[in-house]
Parts: structure tokens; sequence; C-alpha cells
């Protein structure tokens, strides 16, 4: 079989797809795999052992040539496009997987010949849609990012229906990269340190912790004789790595533009721990098997997180928390509120040189942080467990319930015993320190149910009305006039179901219902009506998964919590 | 691990067969199938051939197919739907038939022997209609049994593809029935076959009676009853009354029509009288899910330890007999409920039997020129992007105006064509 996987997004994406490619390759031991990328994502997937074929599309250039807003660079773009494109046009794909969600790679995915496409793509009428539920659900967190539970690589791995991906490493530095990596440690005096990497750049000063921060870090590091430490970066980061070497002094490497991809990667996977914030190294870091405290202030650890067990991450529990560096909150409170003494501390505790419990944590509302450790869930989901016994809250229990109860809705009858679950959420409730306001947090739940159920009602009506007109197009011949009229009252419905609270489970289940809508198909009106009534009634049957969890979590908040 | 390849999403398929939930037959097969296609992403849909069915009419014959929005009336049907696939389970109207744009299979759900008598003596002559239009409609593709058994009957008559597949069942359609309504003092008979030709419960009838007189003598220490679903009190003809001894009929009861979990919960043992070819009913395959006990009145029954020619009665009085002590022993009888279920599902499930259908199914759409590509139609059919053209139109525009381009291009196609996307990457690239 001849698959192909379109991943033409930024190299901290591709990075993040390693296990995914691995895991099709190993599910498909026999099929071709091919990946269509751009000029960076080729450094990822170059020597990578589960490509057998990879095409580049000069992404950067033809940006550049269609900025520049010319007509003579516009046809240079189009002749780069036609170089690029060209052997893959050739190509009769069996399987061609887009990983992506830009309408730029569901039109790939349009434009090459294949006998089955998942993921975004674009139908002849324009349409962009993907017909995969999982990807429903990772556009609804787009929208309302508190409620991302899934990291990115277990969404696209069930979007595609594989069961597993590998664990970690998912990729290994070259031998020679390696040699040069030891060389340049033995020099340096290393060798025999636990090495601490630190990546104080990233993609956008919204999710850069402040270089002071990593300093402090780094000048407390530094006085432990077990430690060494090296600052990673790119070529654009060189300065920001000279700054901070400015400014711990010496007894730190500075290797900040200093190495290719394959050089990281040695010297990553000759890490005990990379410090960083949310960054493509990172990625790559889990890849090869380091572990990770990624520090995340405006984007979602639950979605771009390092993959695998064991790693760390610390981010605020402020309020507009992740933000997704839209910087809506005015402040930027989130940057500074890391205290540079609570990621010492969970640094000596992941080398071991420091216990778990003496852990420091603040815990004010306002600006407080959260430490998690990665693991899996009895279904084999990444997932983030505080280890600083923090306050459970209510966003903590619905995001608890949302998640079982999608498991429940989508695996459909394979999801394990009743008993495990409750297993799970009774140890997954343990993890939390007792909520602030037990009967808030209560009152809360009745809450989150009372609006379930009146969603859940609305659904039901426009189920009604789209099984109308459905009916009604069924019959030759006409009453075109009372199918438009039912639609109009389908709208209006509809309408009244988002006036949701935005800060809410319910509002995460209409955002959910409201992607199913969108990716449907809109061919004739029978079509659509008929799949309508199938996610109405997909989602109705979820609200009840929800409804019923909601209820046995207020026993087990009771009893359990 | 998973190693199954990807299906056509998307694809729409029509099953033609009468919408008969409670009356039985090919619709609980066939929306089994549904069901499942739905499942792995096609787009199904069942048309019910008979005009204005009561049962479609009835709220109480609705079931969860029904109210998904998935079982269309023939007198509602439009014909000119297109569909990439049409499944003839009992009737295709003709002009459907007549269609060669469409792909066809041909489901063969009937015991072959019944379809040869019912021809013999007068009723429909499928059978000459097979033999004859075998060779003859280019667009059926494939013929397709779910009856291992059935294989050397129809090879005889079909000269085309015969797919065949193994009976299907949706394991969860069907729970363990639980151990707490044992009585050792009560034995619980059940039949709950269609009744139709060599499948009434005429030698059950007999062969219970030897049990039931022993029992009311105290020469048994448990009472036995006979619980008769399919035709309820009211309907019986007469006849079947005969054949009860005096003072035996307070143990028949004719209960017409029930849930099938409840009846499997609330009894000890099913009994089948299996038709020539011992075939595995939907009610033996549910019968299995449920743990149930089987006592078949064929000798050649694989699917249960406890079988004789019903013919015997009195044999066949024996091994029921000899089923219901070996249920004394409550882990015996709780072990042969799990091995039940067990052996369902590890041959009738839907989810691994439907796959060679769905491979057929997927051959027939790669063959196939007429198909309409629903999941994410694309021109890419093979034809070239003329790179050309698209020069000429950013060349012909002095401004470089890439979205104006495309719309140009686009014009007022309802299609998209590859060159309009071509543009439209243009255009996205440097926003994502």
């Amino acid at each position: 079989m001849n698959i192909l996987i379109i991943q033409v997004l930024r190299m901290g994406d591709a990075l993040q797809l390693l296990p995914l490619v691995q895991g099709i390759k190993e599910v498909f031991p026999q099929s071709r795999v091919s990946i269509l990328t751009s000029t960076l994502g080729a450094s990822v997937f170059e020597n990578q052992p589960g490509v057998d074929e990879m095409f580049v599309l000069r992404k950067e250039a033809l940006v550049k040539c269609v900025r520049d807003g010319k007509r003579e660079t516009t046809i240079s773009a189009l002749h780069i496009l036609e170089q690029d494109l060209g052997p893959v046009l050739s190509v009769e794909w069996d399987w061609i997987i887009n990983f992506g969600y830009t309408f730029s790679s569901a039109l790939l995915s349009y434009l090459l010949q294949a006998r089955h496409r998942s993921g975004y793509s674009v139908t002849g009428r324009r349409q962009f849609l993907a017909k995969e539920a999982w990807f429903a659900h990772f556009l609804a967190s787009f929208v309302l990012r508190q409620y991302s539970i899934f990291n990115w690589v277990d969404v696209n791995r069930k979007m595609i229906g594989l069961p597993r991906v590998p664990a970690p490493p998912v990729t290994h530095p070259q031998p020679d990269a390696l040699s040069r990596a030891r060389a340049f440690l033995q020099n340096a005096g290393l060798e025999e340190r636990k090495l601490i990497g630190l990546h104080p750049g990233a993609s956008g000063d919204h999710k850069r912790w402040p270089l002071e921060g990593f300093a402090r870090l780094c000048r407390e590091l530094k006085r432990r004789e077990e430690c060494g430490l090296l600052i990673f970066g790119g070529p654009g980061e060189k300065e920001l790595g000279m700054r901070l070497r400015g400014l711990v002094g010496d007894g730190i490497q500075d290797l900040t533009g200093e190495t290719t991809l394959e050089d990281l990667k040695a010297y990553l996977s000759l890490c005990t721990l990379l410090v960083t914030n949310d960054t493509g190294p990172m990625h790559l870091a889990a890849g090869v098997g380091a572990r990770v405290l990624g520090l995340f202030f405006s984007t979602h650890f639950a979605e771009t997180g390092p993959y695998g067990p064991g790693h760390l991450v610390i981010h605020p529990t402020l309020p507009c928390f992740p933000c997704q560096g839209t910087g809506a909150c005015g402040h930027r409170r989130c940057l500074e509120s890391v205290p540079p003494d609570i990621v010492r501390d969970v640094v000596l505790n992941a080398l071991g040189i420091q216990p778990h419990d003496r852990m420091r944590m603040d815990h004010d509302a306002e600006a407080g942080v959260r430490v998690l450790m990665s693991g899996y869930d009895p279904w084999g989901y990444l997932e983030w467990a505080p280890v600083d016994r923090s306050a459970l809250t209510l966003l903590d229990v619905e995001k608890l319930l949302l998640k079982t109860s999608w498991l429940a809705y989508t695996e459909n009858g394979n999801m394990p015993e009743a008993p495990v679950e409750k297993s799970y959420l009774l140890s997954r409730l343990g993890a939390f320190g007792p909520p602030g306001d037990k009967e808030a947090l209560r009152a809360g739940v009745l809450e989150m149910i009372r609006r379930l159920q009146e969603q859940r009602a609305m659904m039901e009506k426009a189920c009604l009305g789209s099984l109308e007109i459905q009916s009604l197009c069924l019959k030759p011949g006409g009453e075109a006039a009372r199918i438009k009229a039912l639609g109009q009252d389908l709208e209006k419905l509809e309408g009244e179901m988002s006036l949701v609270d935005k800060d809410s489970a319910p509002a995460f289940v209409h955002e959910l219902l409201c992607m199913m809508r969108e990716n449907l198909e809109r061919k004739d009106t029978l079509g659509l009506s008929t799949a309508t009534i199938g996610v109405y009634r997909g989602m109705m049957r979820f609200s009840d998964l929800m409804i019923k969890r909601s209820r046995d979590m207020l026993d087990l908040l009771s009893h359990g919590a | 691990m998973n190693r199954a390849k990807p299906l056509s999403k998307g694809r729409s398929i029509l099953h033609f067969c009468n919408y008969s939930p409670i009356t039985s037959g090919i619709y609980p097969e066939t929306r089994d199938l549904v069901l499942e296609e739905l499942r792995v992403g096609y787009e199904a849909w069942i048309v019910d051939h008979v005009p204005n069915n009561p049962q479609r009419k009835d709220p109480a014959c609705h079931d969860d197919l029904f109210r998904a929005g998935r079982v269309i009336g023939i007198e509602e049907f439009d014909d000119t739907q297109p569909s990439d696939l049409v499944c003839w389970h009992s009737f295709v109207p003709e002009k459907i038939l007549q269609d060669r744009q469409r792909n066809l299979v041909m489901f063969l759900h009937a015991m072959p022997s019944h379809v040869f008598y019912n021809e013999l003596y007068g009723q429909e002559p499928v059978l000459s209609y097979l033999k004859n239009v075998t060779g003859t409609l280019p667009h059926c593709h494939a013929y397709i049994t779910l009856w291992p058994s059935h294989r050397p009957y129809w090879e005889n008559i079909i000269e085309e593809k015969l797919l065949v597949t193994n009976p299907i069942i949706c394991c969860d359609s069907i729970s363990l029935k639980p151990d707490d309504a044992f009585d050792p003092g009560r034995l619980r008979l059940v039949v709950m076959d269609t009744w139709r030709g060599g499948k009434e419960p005429y030698y059950i009838m007999n062969a219970v009676q030897g049990m039931m007189t022993r029992s009311r003598r105290g020469e048994l220490p448990f009472e036995v009853s006979l619980h008769i679903y399919g035709q309820g009190q009211g309907n019986i003809p007469p006849v079947w009354r005969t054949l009860i001894r005096r003072g035996l009929e307070g143990f028949f009861h004719f209960k017409g029509r029930d849930d099938p979990q409840h009846i499997f919960d609330t009894h000890d043992i099913l009994l089948t009288q299996v038709g020539e070819i011992p075939t595995e009913s939907r009610v033996i395959r549910e019968g299995l899910l449920s743990g149930i006990p089987i006592v078949a009145g064929h000798a050649n029954a694989e699917w249960t330890d406890f079988k004789h020619d019903c013919r015997d009665i009195e044999g066949f009085a024996g091994e029921i007999l000899g089923c219901w002590e070996h249920m004394q022993d409550g882990e015996a009888r709780r072990r042969m409920f799990t091995a039940n279920r067990e052996l369902a599902c590890s041959r009738y499930d839907i989810r691994k039997n439907a796959l060679p259908i769905f491979e057929c199914y997927e051959e027939i759409f790669a063959r196939s020129a007429a198909v309409q590509a629903r999941a994410h139609p694309s021109p890419s059919d093979g034809s070239p992007i003329r790179w050309d053209l698209l020069r000429h139109a950013l060349a012909s525009d002095e401004a470089g105006d890439l979205a104006a381009a495309v719309e140009r291009m686009a014009g007022a196609d309802e299609a998209m064509s590859r060159e309009e996307a071509v543009l439209r990457l243009l255009v996205d690239l440097p926003r994502a």
C-alpha cells in the first residue's frame, strides 16, 4: 500500500508527528510510507526509519514569492509548486493522511490522487471538512482551549485508527553526531555529569519564560557538582543564548546556533533533562527518550506537551490560561508567575537530588502554578496528573467527565468495564488535594448536570426537526416552502443552544456539536438532514453519558475525594 | 495489531429489503449489516420495498435504525437518488435493476432448497431467474451468502463471483444471561423459531410430553413446561392442540412475541428443530450470545454439545434431560453460559465477518467508472493540472492579484477545478 502523509506545518508540528509515523509503519510494515513536508520538516524526517520517501514542498520559498505580491514572483511560485508537486501528483496513492488543519493542507490532499483520505480535506464544492469525529473534538478544543484533554498524537492516531504508537525513543541520533556530542562533552569535562539542557527560546514571546528566570535557575543548578548545563537554540536565538550565558557566568555551555538538527538530537539523547519552553526541541527530546520539563504559559500542554511517560510541565493557574498568545488579558502575568525556585525544586526532584516531599508550591489562587507529570491512562491515552496535590477544581472535574464520556462515546462498547473506569476516576481525584470549597464544587457539578439536561432537550427537539425535514425531502414534488420554514426553525433553535456560558462543560459539548455539524458534507438536503439526525443522536448519546457520569461523580466526590 | 485496510468512508449504500423488525426474517440480518456499515463510515440506508408497510407506520415497530432516519419506504423513495451501491436482499424495482450505472450485489438469504420447492409448487420463480440472469446482469458484481453450508448448492446455479462469508451478529445486541433465575425444581423449555415449513415445533411438542408426564407422576423431581414464542394463544391453529395429551395443556404456553433478551434470561434451555441443513438461525446465534444452553434437533449441529435427531422424540427428550442434568451444577452451568457466548463471539462477530463483504464493496468501488466519490470528492481522476492555463491566468493580471485570479478561475462552476485548487493553495500558504 502506498501511504502519503501530508505535514507542511512548522518544525515543532513535524517533530510531534514522529511517533505517528513510526506507528503507521509498524501497523503496515509492507507499505511504502512517504511524507509530503516543507523544507524545515524535511530535516526532521530525513533518515527517519519509518519514512520510505520524502517529497519536499519549498513552502518557505513559495510564501516569500507570494507575499511579494508581484505578478512575476507569483508566477515563480507557480513554477516552484509545479516542480515540487510533480512527483507527488504522478503517484496514485492508496491512502493520504493529512495531519494538518490548514486550508492549504486540505487543498494538497484534494489535488492528489487517492483511493482513501483521512483528515482534513476539501470537497469539490469547496467545503473544507474532515469526517473523523476525533477531528471535530480537536477543533472544539481549539475554540475552548481550557478543555484540551488529549495530546495531538493521540487525536491523530485515533483519527486514522492506530491502536497505539511506539513508546519513545522513536528517533535516534546518527552515530557520527553522537560521537561529536560525546567528544564535546568530554572536552568540556561534562561526560560524568547529569546533563541538563535549557532552551530559553520559543517561536513567540508569549511562550517564553523570562530570561532572568532561566538565569536564576542556572545559577542555582551550576552550584551542584553533579549537574552539567547546556544551552540550546536555533541560529536566530544565538543572541538569547549569549545573554543567558552572560547572566549565568561560567559553568554553562552555550550551544545556541551551533547545532544541526542531528547534532541537537545527539545532545538531547545524552541529557537527563531538558528544561524548555513549548518548542520543537521539546518534542525532539521526547522523541529521543530524554525527559522534559516543559514550561507552558499560553499554549496547552495537554495538546502539545511532550509525548511519553514521566515528563513534567509547569503552568500558571490563571483564569486566562491558555490564551494562545492572543494576549486578551492585557497583562501577560503568566510569564511572571512561575517562580524559579519552583522550577529548581522540580528539576532537582526529577534528577533524584531532592525528594518529592520537599517540593514547595505556591497555591495562591490568583497566580499559582501547577506541576504535572505525564503517564498513560488505562486506555492508552497520554494524560497529566498533578504531582503537587493542587486543589481539585470544577474544571478538573469537568475535564475528567468530558474525557471518560468521549472515550465511552467513541470506543462504542470497547471500553474497559465500569469498575476500571471507577477505579481510574478515584485515583485521578485522589491525585488532587481537597477542593477549596467542597460545597461549591458539588453545586458546580449539579448546575452542569442541569445545563446538560437542558441542552439535551434542545438537541432532541432539533433532531425531530431534522427528521421532519428528511421526511419531506423524500416525498417527490415539493413542500419546499415547508422545508425552508423548518430549516429556519432549526437555525433559531441552534441559535438558542449557542447561548451557553462559554466557560463550562456544556459549552464544550455545544462546540463539539457545532464542529460535527460543520463537518457534514453539504450535498443534497436529504443527505444532509439524514447526516444531521445522526449527529444529533450521537451528541444526545454523548450528553447521556456525561449526565450519568456526572451523577456518579457526585457520589465519588462525597465518598471518595 | 490493527491490520484493516482503510475503507472508502462516505460511500452510499442502499439495501432493498422489507422492513420487518417484528416478524423477523431477512430484515434483522440486513439491519445488522447496515449498522456495521454505518459504524465503519459508509452511509447506508434500507429501502423498504413494501409500499406503505404498516410496520413503518406503527411506532411500536420502530427500531433504532428507523428512528435514526435510515429506513425509507419505497413509496417515498426518489429513484433518481444516486448511490454507490445497491444491495438486493428481497426485491429491487425493475427501474433500479435496469439502471446499468448502478453497482449491484445480491444477497442470498434463503435456503436453496426452500427457494427450489417454492418455485416447484408455484411460488416465485427465483431459481429460474437467477439461472437466467447470471451473465446478463453486468452490473451485478457479486452474489453473497452468509451461510457456508449453502455454498455447494449456489455454486451449481451462480456462474459469477459468489462470496461466502460466515453468519453475522452484533455481539453487543444480547448480553450474557444472569444465573439468578435458575430453579432446579422448574425446567422451563423455550422454542423461538419462526413458524414456517419444517421449523414449527411439531417434534419438540411431541418429545417433551413424555418428560411432562413423568414429572406429573413424581418420577422427576422438577416440573417441565414448554414456552412457545412466535404464535400467540389467539392465532394458533387448533390442530396443534390435538398433539397435547389430556392433562398436560397447562404446561404448554403459546406466548406470541417478546424481547429476546428477556426470553433467554427467564428460561433454561432453548430447543430448536433445525432445518435439513443445520444452519445457525438468528435465534440460535442470539441464544448462544446469551449463553442459554441449546438442544438441537439435528445430529450435525456443530454449535452445541446437545443434539439429537428430533424425529426420534424419545432420544431427543433424553438429550434435553442430559442437558438439564449437566446444568444442576452451578459452576458447570455458568461455564456453559460463558462457553456458548465465547463461541458466538468467535464465530459470528459482525466486526470480523463483515470484513470480506466490505472488501468486496471496495473492489467494486475501485473498479467502477460510474462511482461518484462522496467522501472527499476530488477531480483527481488522473487528468493533469493545466499549469499553462494557470500561468496564463496569472500573467494576464497586471496586479498579480491571486484572490482575483481564484475568482476568475472558479467562474460560475459548481465544482472546483484542480487549477482553482492550486490558486487557492497559493493564497492560503502564507496564512498557514
